[in-house]
C-alpha cells in the first residue's frame, strides 16, 4: 500500500474516531450523575444532523445561528426524555433499571418519526464556517479542512467539558452527585436538577455531534444507531466516566476500524473491534482510563 | 380461569402501573406493528398479501417500491378484476427486517392468504420463503440473488427482476469491449451483494478478465474511499461494482473525487441514483459510470422506449415520490407480478395455487412491461439477460431523461 494511501486511512481513522468519542463524550454528559446510559442518544446525534440540515440547507439560516437553535431543540428533547423516561424509574431504586427499555423505547420511536417526517434519504449539511469539503494535499497527506475541524472541535469541547466539572461550582456538583447521590443531597444539592440539567446539556452535546459530523456522514435518520454501537465500544475501552479516555480510545477505534477496512469484510472488521473491546476489558476492566468503583467510608 | 390471580399493579409488587407502561412502549412500538393494516375483504375478493415496512428505518425508502404493484392492481381491479374478482390488500408490516419478514407472512398464511407480494430485500425475503413455501403461497419478493428465481428450490416464488447473473453478463460485456483486463470489485455487505460477487467472479474471468481486488464495504458507509484508494493500489483498471443506494453512490463519487480518479465503472442499478443533491461537485459526475437496467427504460438516437413504459412511468411520476426512489419504483418486480397472476389465473380458470404455479411454469410469452415473460418448472425467474442493458449514469440532463426525472437513461453504444 502506498504512503499517502496509509495516511489517508489515519486521517480517516482519526476523524471518524473523533466523532465516536464526541458520542461517548456525551453519554458520559448524561451518565455522570444519573448512572444512566441513554440508549437514544445516537438518535440525539441523528437528530441533530436532521435539523442542522432542516435549518441550515432547507432555511438557509447562518451556521452559527442555526447550531444554537439545533442545540436548543434537541436539548430540549432530551430534558423531555429524562422527564418521561428517566426521572420517574431511577427515583426508585427497585426498579431503577426501567431505563435501559424506556430509553431504548424513546430511541425507537424518535427514529420511526424522524423516518416519517425526513424519510431516510440522505441530506447535506454545510461544514463548519471556515473549512470545506475540498481534498487538500501536503505532500503525501491528503485530507479536508472540515476533517481537520472535526478533530480540533471533538478535542476543543471535550476540553471544555473537563474544565466544566473540575473548575465550576455545577460541575462539581455533578462530580459530587456521580460519587454519592445521597451525600450530595444531604449538602443541599439538589440531585433531580441536575439530572435534568445534563440530560439536555448531554442532548446539546449530541446535537453538535452531529451538525460536525453531517458533512461527512451524510445527514439521515439511519446514522443514529451505528453511532450508537461504537460510542459504547469506546466508552467500555477509554472507560465510563472518562471523557478524555473517550478521546483516546475514539481515535484508537477509529484507526483500527479504517486500516482493517481495506483488509476484512465488514462481518470481520466487526470481530476485531469487539476483538479489542473484549482484550482491552480483559486487561483493565474499567477501561484505559476508567476508575475502580471505590468509595472512601 | 382464576381471575384472582391476575397480578395487580401494586407498589408491594415492585411493578406498578407507570412502570409497566413506560417498560411496554418499545413492544408496543414494534408489536403493534405486526397487526394487519387493511383487512377488509368482501366475501368474494381476493385478499392479496403486502408485506411491507410500515415502520422502521427503511419504511419511507421501501415505501414507494409497492407503487408499482399498486398501479397494477387498479389497472387490474378498473378492468373487472381476475376472473370477476376484485383484488384487495391484506398488509402487513415487516419493518424491513428479515427477523420480522416471517412473522409478517405467517400472520398472512393464518389469515389463509394465497398470494403475497413482498417483501424487499434478498434476507427478508428469503426469511419470508421459509413460511410461505410450506403453505403453497404464490409469492414475488423484491430481491435480486439469483437463486430466488429457482424453481426448485423456491417452488412457488416467481423473481420478476432481472437476476445478479443478467446484470453481471452485461457489466462483463462492456468491460471487455472497452478492452479492460484488471477489473476490482466494489461490493456492499448485503445478500444482494454476495449474489452479485459469486456472478462476477464467474462472468469476469471467463471473459478473460482478472479479478484484481474485493473490497467489501458496509451499507451506508461513512467513508468509501478507503476502499476505493485500495482498488487503485491493486492495479484495478475499471470497477464492477454493487452499490445500491443513495448514500453510498454520494459517498462513491465524493470519494472518487478526492483521490481524482475516474475509472470505467459499471455496476448495479443503484448506479443510477444520482446522489445526494449538494453533497456531489460538479467535477465528480463523469460519463464512465454505467448501470445495468431494463433495456425499455433507456433509448438511443434511433430507438426511443415504448409506449406502454412511457404510460405506465407517467403514472408513476403522478404520485409524490422522491427523485431518488424514482428509478428503483420503476423497476419493482410487482406490475409484471400481478399482470403473470392475473395471466396464470385465467389460463387456469381457477385460484388454486398448484394450478396457478402449473400455468405459470409453462408460460413462455407473457407480455411483460419490460419484454416477453417466460418460465419453466425449474427457471422461475421472468427475465433473462436480453431485457437487460447498460445506461449512461450521467445522462440525466438529456431531454428525454429530464422530462421523465431521470426514468429513461441513454443506452450505453454498443451493448
Amino acid at each position: 500500500m502506498l504512503l499517502e494511501d496509509l495516511l489517508a486511512l489515519l486521517t480517516t481513522g482519526l476523524t471518524m474516531g473523533a466523532i465516536y468519542a464526541m458520542v461517548a463524550v456525551s453519554f458520559n454528559i448524561a451518565y455522570k450523575p444519573t448512572n444512566v446510559f441513554n440508549m437514544a442518544q445516537g438518535e440525539l446525534v441523528m437528530l441533530g444532523s436532521m435539523f442542522a440540515w432542516a435549518l441550515m440547507t432547507q432555511k438557509h439560516i447562518p451556521w452559527a445561528l442555526a447550531i444554537v437553535g439545533v442545540m436548543a431543540v434537541v436539548a430540549a428533547i432530551g430534558l423531555f426524555e429524562e422527564r418521561v423516561a428517566v426521572a420517574t424509574l431511577i427515583r426508585r431504586p427497585s426498579h431503577h433499571h426501567g431505563w435501559i427499555i424506556s430509553t431504548l423505547a424513546f430511541s425507537i420511536i424518535v427514529i420511526n418519526v424522524g423516518d416519517h417526517v425526513w424519510g431516510s434519504d440522505a441530506q447535506v449539511v454545510p461544514p463548519v464556517p471556515g473549512a470545506t469539503l475540498d481534498t487538500v494535499q501536503w505532500g503525501s497527506l491528503t485530507f479536508s479542512t472540515q476533517q481537520v475541524a472535526v478533530i480540533l472541535i471533538a478535542a476543543a469541547s471535550i476540553a471544555l467539558v473537563e474544565w466544566v466539572y473540575r473548575h465550576t461550582l455545577a460541575g462539581k456538583a455533578v462530580l459530587a452527585v456521580a460519587e454519592d447521590r445521597d451525600a450530595a443531597r444531604l449538602n443541599g444539592i439538589s440531585p433531580s436538577r441536575l439530572t435534568m440539567t445534563s440530560f439536555a446539556l448531554a442532548a446539546a452535546y449530541a446535537a453538535l455531534t452531529g451538525v460536525v459530523a453531517a458533512p461527512l456522514l451524510l445527514a439521515s435518520t439511519t446514522i443514529g444507531l451505528g453511532l450508537l454501537v461504537k460510542g459504547f465500544m469506546v466508552l467500555a475501552i477509554g472507560g465510563v466516566g472518562s471523557n478524555w479516555g473517550a478521546l483516546a480510545a475514539g481515535l484508537m477505534l477509529g484507526c483500527v476500524e479504517s486500516i482493517s477496512s481495506v483488509q476484512l469484510t465488514p462481518g470481520y472488521r466487526q470481530l476485531l473491534l469487539l476483538g479489542v473491546v473484549l482484550v482491552v476489558l480483559l486487561v483493565r476492566p474499567f477501561g484505559l482510563f476508567g476508575r475502580r468503583g471505590l468509595r472512601e467510608v | 380461569m382464576n381471575f384472582e390471580q391476575t397480578p395487580s399493579f401494586s407498589t408491594s409488587s415492585g411493578i406498578n402501573r407507570r412502570t409497566v407502561l413506560a417498560s411496554a412502549l418499545g413492544g408496543l412500538v414494534g408489536g403493534t406493528s405486526l397487526l394487519p393494516l387493511h383487512a377488509s375483504a368482501q366475501t368474494d375478493d381476493v385478499k392479496i398479501g403486502w408485506i411491507k415496512p410500515v415502520t422502521g428505518p427503511l419504511a419511507s425508502s421501501f415505501g414507494p417500491l409497492y407503487l408499482a404493484g399498486q398501479i397494477a392492481m387498479d389497472e387490474i381491479n378498473a378492468a373487472g378484476g381476475i376472473l370477476g374478482r376484485k383484488l384487495v390488500k391484506v398488509e402487513v408490516d415487516d419493518q424491513a427486517n428479515p427477523s420480522q419478514s416471517p412473522i409478517a407472512t405467517r400472520k398472512l398464511v393464518d389469515q389463509g392468504v394465497k398470494i403475497i407480494v413482498g417483501p424487499i430485500g434478498s434476507s427478508q425475503t428469503l426469511a419470508s420463503l421459509e413460511v410461505s413455501t410450506s403453505a403453497k403461497v404464490i409469492q414475488a419478493a423484491y430481491a435480486t440473488a439469483t437463486e430466488m428465481g429457482d424453481g426448485t428450490r423456491f417452488p412457488y416464488h416467481y423473481q420478476f427482476n432481472f437476476t445478479a447473473a443478467a446484470q453481471v453478463y452485461r457489466h462483463a460485456e462492456l468491460l471487455q469491449k472497452r478492452g479492460i483486463k484488471k477489473v476490482g470489485l466494489l461490493i456492499e455487505d448485503s445478500a444482494a451483494g454476495v449474489s452479485m460477487k459469486d456472478a462476477m467472479m464467474k462472468e469476469l474471468p471467463a471473459r478473460g478478465m482478472q479479478v484484481v481486488s474485493e473490497q467489501i464495504f458496509p451499507i451506508k458507509v461513512a467513508d468509501m474511499t478507503p476502499f476505493l484508494r485500495k482498488l487503485r493500489s491493486d492495479g484495478a483498471e475499471a470497477i464492477d461494482a454493487q452499490v445500491s443506494n443513495n448514500v453510498d453512490i454520494t459517498q462513491m463519487l465524493v470519494g472518487l473525487s478526492r483521490m481524482n480518479w475516474k475509472p470505467l465503472i459499471v455496476g448495479h442499478t443503484g448506479l443510477l441514483f444520482a446522489g445526494t443533491p449538494g453533497a456531489i461537485p460538479d467535477s465528480a459526475r463523469y460519463n464512465d459510470v454505467y448501470a445495468a437496467t431494463f433495456r425499455s427504460l433507456t433509448y438511443t438516437d434511433t430507438e426511443q422506449p415504448p409506449e406502454r413504459v412511457k404510460a405506465f412511468c407517467k403514472k408513476l411520476l403522478a404520485n409524490d415520490v422522491s427523485e431518488a426512489l424514482l428509478g428503483p419504483a420503476a423497476t419493482t418486480p410487482f406490475y409484471d407480478y400481478l399482470y403473470a397472476l392475473k395471466y396464470a389465473v385465467e389460463k387456469a380458470k381457477s385460484w388454486d395455487s398448484d394450478q396457478i404455479k402449473n400455468a405459470l411454469d409453462t408460460a413462455s410469452a407473457i407480455d411483460g412491461l419490460y419484454g416477453k415473460m417466460s418460465f419453466t418448472k425449474e427457471r422461475h425467474s421472468a427475465y433473462d439477460q436480453s431485457v437487460v442493458a447498460m445506461a449512461v449514469s450521467n445522462s440525466m440532463e438529456e431531454p428525454l431523461s429530464k422530462e421523465y426525472h431521470g426514468l429513461f437513461r441513454r443506452r450505453a453504444a454498443g451493448v
